[in-house]
């Protein structure tokens, strides 16, 4: 009677045992989890901003070429003339863009235009940012030559 | 009696441990191929219908590569004049093969760990026995984790469908 006894309650202790470490699995797996969510879900506001800044830059109708909506047709003298006030009061501060034709290193200025091919706008030393780049067209404005560049978009942590 | 109802609470909290396991695992794996997806969906479009739209460097009908494919697809012997030197004259073919290639690949060197594939076909098969262009690495289609952009050339002859599949190296 008494083994009997005692081989029930080391069955509860057993059954509390597995229960406890259940229960202790679980909370370190949802304290897992939610760290791991808290890092993928900035990634992914991050991601998402710098997704609605690409597409705000290459769709914009101040920086394409008229009649090209989709994919990007930013147009070189658009870009040439425009600065870093005019797309902060477009879409806020705190970012960079930078517009780089395919072999090209000459930064584009008022007085080496059309003989460039790299515009940068709001761009500081801050070393510390996250950035994203998508192939768009540039039209280049006295030849009516279409090339492909690179548009980095970013912002500053 | 007593021995298979302890037997069975064990059971039920093993089966309980591997069920959090597995929502775990496939909660955050759905989690990070989504954000990817996005960003890379919007690569490869952009790098599709940048190169469709860019300048070869020929006169008609090679103006930009989508002219040129599409004269590569339809124009049988057609020849394309170079802007530089009117002597240099080309099949459409051999300036699709030479520029749309190397076109993809300036813009991917700025992404090496992307591979690519791409695939031009006319929407009805009937046209010239559905024959198709392909450029770059066929292994891409195979791969498990792809991007496909899709962008249709809009002729009068046939429209053309062309993919571009973009996978990790």
């Amino acid at each position: 009677m008494l083994r009997s006894g005692q081989a029930h309650l080391m069955e509860y202790i057993l059954l509390s045992f597995f229960i406890v470490m259940v229960i202790v699995i679980i909370v370190f797996f949802l304290a897992g989890w939610q760290i791991g969510t808290t890092g993928s879900r900035k990634q992914l506001l991050q991601q998402q901003r710098a997704a609605f800044l690409m597409k705000s830059f290459s769709n914009s109708p101040f920086l394409n070429k008229e009649g090209f909506k989709e994919g990007g047709m930013l147009e070189d003298s658009k870009l040439t003339v425009l600065d870093c006030g005019d797309l902060e009061a477009l879409v806020g501060r705190g970012w960079f863009a930078e517009v780089k034709v395919l072999d090209s290193t000459a930064e584009c200025t008022k007085d080496n235009y059309p003989r460039c091919g790299v515009w940068k706008f709001c761009k500081t030393d801050n070393p510390e940012f996250i950035a994203y780049d998508i192939p768009v067209n540039i039209y280049r404005t006295v030849t009516k030559d279409v090339e492909i560049g690179i548009l980095t978009v970013g912002f500053y942590e | 009696m007593n021995k298979i109802q302890g037997q069975t609470s064990l059971v039920m909290i093993v089966l309980m441990i591997v069920i959090f396991i597995g929502i775990g695992i496939f909660l955050l794996i759905t989690s990070f191929t989504t954000e990817e997806t996005e960003y890379y969906n919007l690569y490869a479009h952009n790098l599709l219908v940048s190169v469709m739209r860019a300048k070869t460097g020929y006169r008609s009908p090679c103006d930009t590569v989508a002219d040129t494919v599409y004269c590569a697809m339809t124009g049988l012997g057609k020849q394309c004049r170079y802007l530089r030197d009117d002597t240099v004259k080309k099949d459409c073919g051999e300036v699709s093969d030479e520029i749309t290639p190397q076109l993809i690949r300036k813009v991917l060197a700025t992404k090496p760990s992307l591979d690519y594939y791409m695939i031009m076909q006319p929407e009805d098969p009937e046209y010239r026995g559905g024959e198709t262009i392909t450029y770059g690495n066929p292994d891409v289609q195979n791969k498990g984790k792809t991007w496909t952009a899709n962008e249709r050339i809009l002729q009068y002859q046939t429209n053309l469908q062309v993919t571009l599949i973009l996978a990790p190296i």
